[in-house]
């Protein structure tokens, strides 16, 4: 944690824009990139991230009018769904050992959890 | 002898009884420490209390038999012929299941290197309709999203999201899951503390990425959405209900104030190692008692 003055990291702000572009639908450019980050970057922050990771080959780019437009590698993504649907369906051992952020909700669990984002969107 | 050697299956079966109970009232980084340390102790006292009981079966061979008639030493039987056969089979049992356990891990960590490989960027993409995502430890550690999983969220709720699986490598989670299924393979009666220790796991990353976004109820929103999004992209409706009810209690968790770390699960764990230590040297030097007659001075 060299970078203790900046608040995200390199690292933490190119997974955020690469996630942005991978939940978008559309090819984005930096200011609309700026528009969805929360809390936003600088603009110029968002161009050097963006930079970096199309160096690195995580994010394509595209000519879009005078600026450039950034999307995620749809090839990649769509090849490794196929490994992780096998790793997926490689039996309940092998599930287990992938420690997910969450898993699945009965359904009287998940009225529980309705009720409970609309009390979080609330006021 | 007699005793000693079973104690650390008793000490075994309080701490899987214990470990449910404790799970939700402690802060999850000590509460890990003090189960994975005392299941460990458990697991190593109870595998080295079955080789004892084993060993004690080489004491019933012809040659051994005929020595001890030669010199007038009357044999003991300190554990039932039928319980040192017993223990003579877990063993076999236990390294098999190691095996598996070893074998499994394997091959999933190998698949998911390759899953992330040459890959230059923290976050990994898969374009599935399934919402997931898990952190992939290792040399370059990565974080696998599936793209379902980030469109359910909203960018400060994929901001908790990278910083819980953060969480999970920052700290080496792997390592406290990887030492747990070790010693359930070799001691499955400590199963109930494995999957404590996954649910305080998860408990610990959110609770690090609470802090890391400065808002409990941010980190609760984005938990909240993305099981909904899980549920809702899942295929297979049945679950282990512990699991379930894993992210209720998680949400539960962080709608209240983090719990305060407290000095009795570290206390608890050291007096537990303790008597599963004193156990062992007390059944070992016993043994040690009953064979040296054996070695000539």
């Amino acid at each position: 944690m060299s970078a203790s003055s900046n608040r995200r990291g390199w690292g933490a702000l190119e997974a955020e824009i690469m996630a942005a572009l991978a939940a978008s639908d559309t090819a984005l450019g930096a200011g609309e990139l700026r528009e969805i980050l929360d809390p936003p970057p600088a603009y110029t922050t968002v161009l050097t991230a963006l930079s970096r990771l199309h160096d690195k080959g995580a994010v394509t780019r595209d000519r879009s009018g005078r600026g450039h437009v950034y999307s995620f590698q749809r090839d990649e993504a769509a090849l490794r769904a196929v490994q992780m649907r096998r790793l997926l369906e490689g039996g309940k051992d092998k599930a287990r050992v992938l420690a997910r952020f969450v898993d699945e909700l009965s359904p009287e669990h998940e009225r529980l959890l309705q009720r409970l984002l609309s009390d979080l969107d609330g006021p | 002898m007699t005793f000693s050697i079973y104690l650390p299956w008793l000490c075994s079966v309080v701490l899987a009884a214990a470990a449910p109970v404790i799970v939700r009232r402690l802060a999850p980084r000590a509460a890990v420490w003090s189960l994975v340390t005392a299941a460990a102790a458990c697991a190593a006292g109870t595998t080295w209390s079955l080789v004892l009981m084993a060993a004690t079966l080489l004491g019933r061979t012809a040659e051994v038999e005929a020595a001890a008639r030669a010199r007038g030493v009357d044999l003991a039987e300190p554990v039932p012929r039928l319980l040192a056969g017993g223990a003579a089979l877990l063993i076999g049992l236990a390294v098999w299941r190691l095996a598996q356990v070893i074998a499994t891990r394997t091959a999933v960590r190998t698949e998911l290197r390759r899953l992330c490989e040459g890959h230059g960027a923290e976050l990994v993409i898969v374009d599935l309709e399934l919402a997931h995502a898990f952190a992939v430890p290792g040399p370059e550690p990565h974080i696998v999203a599936t793209r379902s999983m980030l469109k359910a969220l909203t960018a400060a709720e994929r901001r908790v999201l990278l910083e819980h699986e953060r969480a999970h490598l920052r700290f080496g989670h792997h390592r406290f899951e990887a030492a747990v299924a070790v010693a359930v393979a070799v001691n499955p009666l400590l199963a109930p503390v494995r999957n404590a220790v996954a649910f305080l796991l998860e408990r610990w990353a959110d609770e690090t990425a609470a802090s890391e976004v400065g808002s409990r109820r941010l980190a609760l929103r984005s938990l909240a959405r993305a099981a909904q999004a899980a549920t809702a992209t899942s295929r297979s409706g049945v679950r282990l209900a512990f699991a379930e009810l894993g992210v209720i209690h998680r949400l539960e968790a962080l709608r209240v104030s983090p719990p305060r770390a407290a000095r009795i699960p570290a206390l608890a764990a050291a007096l537990l190692c303790l008597v599963v230590g004193l156990a062992t040297a007390d059944a070992t030097w016993d043994f040690v008692g009953l064979v040296s007659w054996l070695v000539p001075f």
